[in-house]
């Protein structure tokens, strides 16, 4: 799985969870989720960790998103991968442990 | 001998009990104001969840059990079970042939059923590296929960007390300090919010959703400082569940079942603490059990208010719920049940009473008073005044019970103890409490903020 695929789909389950009626393409990475496009707020950012959960299967952890600087696109798609190389590493150092 | 202990030898729930997973049709979640996307003009530049995703997850969730962390489950190990009493003194007072329980979280290390959920969400903050949690409290219950419970899991806490609990009750405020925590008043000139009730009302006596607005502007000032709320939110229900489920557990040691559960509402957490379970056990066993929540007629929500979305707090900085409300901005007499003091009912509870899956009771302060005193001196524990409410429809029942000769079974929530409002109980002796009459004219007028038949009733499932 590489980056561009978590980002697509990222930008993919943004469009489809917040009903952004816009293309996936369209979503820059620079565009900030306060704008009128996304008009993202903290709640609805909930419900769309939880979908971005079931669409790749983990679980991200509280302290990554409390954490996180979430201002735009680009810095969803961030903690996700960034989530996902953790799980991978966990799953690997159990594997190997 | 008048009481029966049915705690000895039951384990604490390990899960917690999702009435989500049993209702027959969705009930709408929050949601922003159709105005207000979340810019940043009431609010922080970045996305700051106020919540940690569990939580999120847990008030989302459709599964029926929801496991209780170790940490938590050990915490209430410390006092839980709590009792499942017969007050059989009670009874004979009444002379009525009900047999009347009571489940008492008055023995709970803070004196109510509130520290059932303050723990679970000051683990769940603490573990999300949040530091300090701050909140709005009426009566004090809460605020003295969430203070026990930073101080059991190392954050600082924050307490915005409504101004005329804290007035009424200066010991709850040497409670709260004395476990660590800090107490203003509410309104206060701390934040923007409360600087503009004082503008409006300098002698505001203020109210839960005051203290709500005045919590969560404190709390957006430190990105490492969340709002913790403590009555109302879908998480918050769940963790109140393991009082029912253990009751459920008791009554059946005992052979019995409740024909009716009666607890008190302010929004909504001790009702569901101790009635959702009995509901999941109506469904299964096929009884039926009527649920009924009290509530005080000077702050009527069920009774008199309307179903509408409507914001959780005074100036809507938190977002709108569907709930029966008497309007965000209603400011109650100061009556001293305060933790009944708050305009709307939690979402949930709403839904189950617009679906007539259950009723509603209102009641005046003295005649509140009245039953307190009668159960404490048959069954000498003093309640809280919140739970004397759940007491005064006892009284009722049990009446009907003996008119209609029908052995009925009543288990109503002792939610907390009313050794912090000793002051009230001797205004009642003093004949100094304010006739009832004065709320029966009280001006209920919510208007509607927000569309009832908004597209977002659909919500977020």
């Amino acid at each position: 799985m590489n980056e561009l695929t978590v980002s697509a789909r990222v930008k993919r389950v943004m469009t489809d969870v917040l009903d952004l009626g816009v293309d996936t393409a369209q979503l820059d990475d620079g565009m900030l989720l306060y704008s009128t496009a996304i008009q993202l707020d903290s709640l609805r950012l909930l419900h769309l960790l939880t979908a971005l959960e079931q669409e790749f299967d983990c679980q991200i952890d509280d302290e990554a998103v409390m954490s996180a600087e979430l201002t735009d696109v680009g810095s969803v798609v961030a903690l996700v991968s960034t989530q996902l190389g953790q799980a991978r590493r966990h799953a690997s150092a159990a594997e190997h442990g | 001998m008048t009481t029966v202990n049915t705690a000895s030898g039951l384990q604490v729930p390990t899960a917690w009990y999702n009435i989500l997973a049993d209702l027959p049709d969705y009930v709408p979640h929050e949601k922003r104001p159709p105005t207000d996307p979340g810019t940043e003009a009431d609010g922080p530049a970045r996305l700051v969840p106020q919540l940690p995703l569990t939580v999120y997850r847990q008030s989302v969730s459709r599964e029926r059990h929801i496991p209780i962390p170790d940490e938590v489950l050990e915490q209430y190990e410390r006092w839980r079970p709590t009792p499942l009493l017969r007050a059989r003194a009670f009874e004979q007072y009444l002379d009525t042939p009900a047999h009347i329980y009571y489940k008492y979280e008055g023995a709970s290390p803070s004196g109510s059923h509130k520290l059932n959920s303050a723990l679970a969400q000051a683990y769940y903050y603490s573990r999300a590296g949040i530091q300090e949690l701050a909140t709005g409290t009426g009566a004090g219950q809460w605020g003295t929960a969430l203070a026990m419970a930073c101080r059991a899991f190392g954050l600082a806490c924050t307490v915005f007390m409504v101004r005329c609990s804290y007035d009424q009750k200066p010991q709850r405020r040497a409670m709260m300090e004395l476990l660590g925590a800090r107490v203003v008043p509410s309104p206060s000139t701390l934040t923007r919010s409360g600087r503009k009730v004082l503008a409006g009302a300098p002698d505001s006596p203020g109210s839960l959703s005051i203290a709500g607005s005045v919590g969560i502007q404190y709390a957006w000032e430190d990105s490492a400082r969340r709002y913790a709320a403590g009555s109302a939110e879908n998480h918050v229900l769940l963790h109140q569940t393991v009082i029912g489920q253990e009751a459920v557990e008791q009554m059946r040691r005992l052979g019995e079942f409740p024909d009716t559960v009666i607890a008190a509402i302010g929004a909504g957490s001790n009702f569901a603490g101790l009635a959702f379970p009995f509901y999941r056990e109506s469904l299964a066993e096929g009884r039926h059990t009527e649920l009924v929540a009290v509530e005080p007629k000077a702050c009527p929500k069920l009774t008199r208010g309307r179903y509408m979305w409507d914001h959780h707090d005074a100036t809507g900085s938190m977002p709108m719920s569907k709930m029966y409300s008497l309007g965000h901005d209603f400011v109650p007499p100061a009556i001293h049940a305060g933790g009944l003091r708050y305009h709307g009912a939690a979402p949930i509870v709403s839904w189950m009473h617009h679906q007539k899956l259950m009723s509603a009771e209102a009641y005046g302060q003295r005649e509140v008073f009245e039953a307190g005193l009668t159960f404490a001196r048959t069954e000498h524990i003093i309640p809280a005044p919140e739970s004397a409410h759940a007491i005064r429809c006892v009284i009722d029942k049990a009446a009907l019970a003996r008119k209609t000769g029908r052995p009925t079974v009543i288990l109503f929530s002792l939610s907390g103890h009313g050794l912090m409002d000793l002051g009230a109980y001797q205004q009642y002796l003093d004949g100094t409490l304010p006739p009832d009459e004065e709320f029966d004219d009280l001006v209920v007028d919510p208007a509607d903020p927000a569309d009832a038949a908004d597209p977002a009733d659909r919500g977020d499932r």
